[in-house]
C-alpha cells in the first residue's frame, strides 16, 4: 500500500506503524514531529499508530532560523 | 535583569540559529554570545538527508527555545505553525512572524494582531515581530503579548536601526519588554538599540554570516552589555550649542 510523506509517494507494508516507518527512513524520532492527515500524532503513539492506506504524512522538525 | 513572562534572563542578547555554515559553528557562536534564548524555525524533514538535525547540537537545558512562525503568510498559517511547535515540545514561547511579502519580509500588522489574540488565549507566550509601529505595539501589549519585537530594518539587510524615532516611542510607551529584532548588522547597531533603552536585541544574520561568527558573537555580546551599561548610567543630553569641556575661565594670562 502507499502513503504520501512530505509530498513523496512511499510504499509500505500493511500494518506498518508510524514508529516502524520512521525507523525505515532513518529519522531520529526524538527530533521530529508528525501530522497524519492533518492531525498531530503524539510521540507515545508512534509505535501503536498504524498508517492507513493513502495517509498523508508530514514529517516536521526544528531547523535553524531567526 | 531582564524578565519576560516571569522568566529572568541574564543576557540581553538573543540568538538566531539560521544561516550558519555548520551546526558546529552555530553551537560555538551561541556559546560565545552568552545568549540564553535562541530562535528556531519549523520545516519539513528533508527525506534525502534525514540526519541533518540542529537539535543534536543544541542543549535545551542551556537555551530556552523560541520557535518562530517564519514563512507564515497570514494568521491562520502562523497559528497552525505555533500549534505544531508546541506539539513538538517547543514549549509555550513563540516568536510570532507573519510576513506575506517574501521580497521585504515586512510583517503584516493586522494578521499579527489577530494571531496574537488567538495564541494568547491558547496559553502561548507570544513575542510578536512587528514593524516599528508604536500604535500596534500598544495594541499588542493590550491583548497580552509578552514582549514586542520591532524591527530595526528588514530581516537580513544588516542596515541597522532605520526606525530609531519610532522605536524610541515604543520604548517610552511600553509596559512589556522591547526586543529590537532584525536588521542589526554590526555590534554598534546593537549598542545603539541598548543605549536607546531597548530591553534586548535579537541577532542572527550578522553573526551567522560574519567572517568569524564566534568572534562576532562575542563582539555583539560586548556591545549589548556596553549599550545597556550606558543606558543605565544615563547618557548626557544632546545640545545644539557647544558646551566646553575645559574651564572657560583662567585664560587671563593670554590677554
Amino acid at each position: 500500500m502507499r502513503i504520501i510523506c512530505n509530498d513523496e509517494k512511499k510504499e509500505i507494508r500493511p500494518g506498518t506503524t508510524l514508529g516502524g516507518f520512521l525507523g525505515e527512513l532513518g529519522v531520529n524520532v526524538d527530533t521530529v514531529f508528525i501530522e497524519c492527515d492533518g492531525v498531530i500524532i503524539k510521540k507515545n503513539e508512534y509505535d501503536t499508530f498504524v498508517l492507513p492506506d493513502g495517509a498523508k504524512v508530514e514529517l516536521i522538525r526544528f531547523v535553524g532560523g531567526g | 535583569m531582564l524578565t519576560i513572562a516571569g522568566r529572568v534572563f541574564r543576557s540581553r542578547l538573543f540568538g538566531g540559529t539560521g544561516k550558519f555554515s555548520s551546526p558546529g559553528v552555530m553551537k560555538e557562536a551561541l556559546d560565545a554570545s552568552g545568549c540564553e534564548m535562541v530562535t528556531v524555525a519549523l520545516r519539513r524533514v528533508d527525506l534525502a538527508n534525514p540526519q541533518d538535525d540542529i537539535m543534536s547540537v543544541l542543549d535545551r537545558r542551556k537555551y530556552l527555545f523560541l520557535p518562530n512562525t517564519s514563512g507564515a503568510r497570514d494568521a491562520d498559517e502562523a497559528v497552525r505553525l505555533a500549534r505544531l511547535a508546541r506539539a513538538a515540545g517547543g514549549g509555550e514561547w513563540l516568536k510570532l512572524e507573519v510576513t506575506p511579502d517574501p521580497r521585504t519580509l515586512l510583517p503584516d500588522p493586522v494578521e499579527t494582531l489577530k494571531a496574537t489574540e488567538i495564541l494568547v488565549r491558547e496559553g502561548f507566550i507570544v513575542l510578536p515581530y512587528i514593524n516599528a509601529d508604536p500604535v500596534l505595539a500598544l495594541r499588542l501589549q493590550d491583548v497580552g503579548a509578552a514582549a514586542v519585537m520591532p524591527l530595526g530594518s528588514p530581516i537580513g539587510t544588516n542596515q541597522g536601526i532605520l526606525t530609531a524615532f519610532q522605536i524610541s516611542i515604543i520604548i517610552e510607551q511600553a509596559r512589556v519588554p522591547v526586543v529590537v529584532d532584525a536588521g542589526l548588522g554590526a555590534p554598534s547597531h546593537a549598542a545603539q538599540a541598548m543605549e536607546m533603552g531597548a530591553d534586548a536585541v535579537l541577532v542572527n544574520t550578522a553573526i551567522a554570516v560574519a567572517g568569524d561568527p564566534v568572534r562576532m558573537a562575542r563582539a555583539f555580546a560586548m556591545a549589548v552589555e556596553a549599550g545597556r551599561e550606558a543606558y543605565e548610567a544615563g547618557l548626557g543630553e544632546k545640545r545644539l550649542e557647544a558646551d566646553a569641556s575645559s574651564p572657560a575661565g583662567g585664560l587671563d594670562f593670554l590677554r
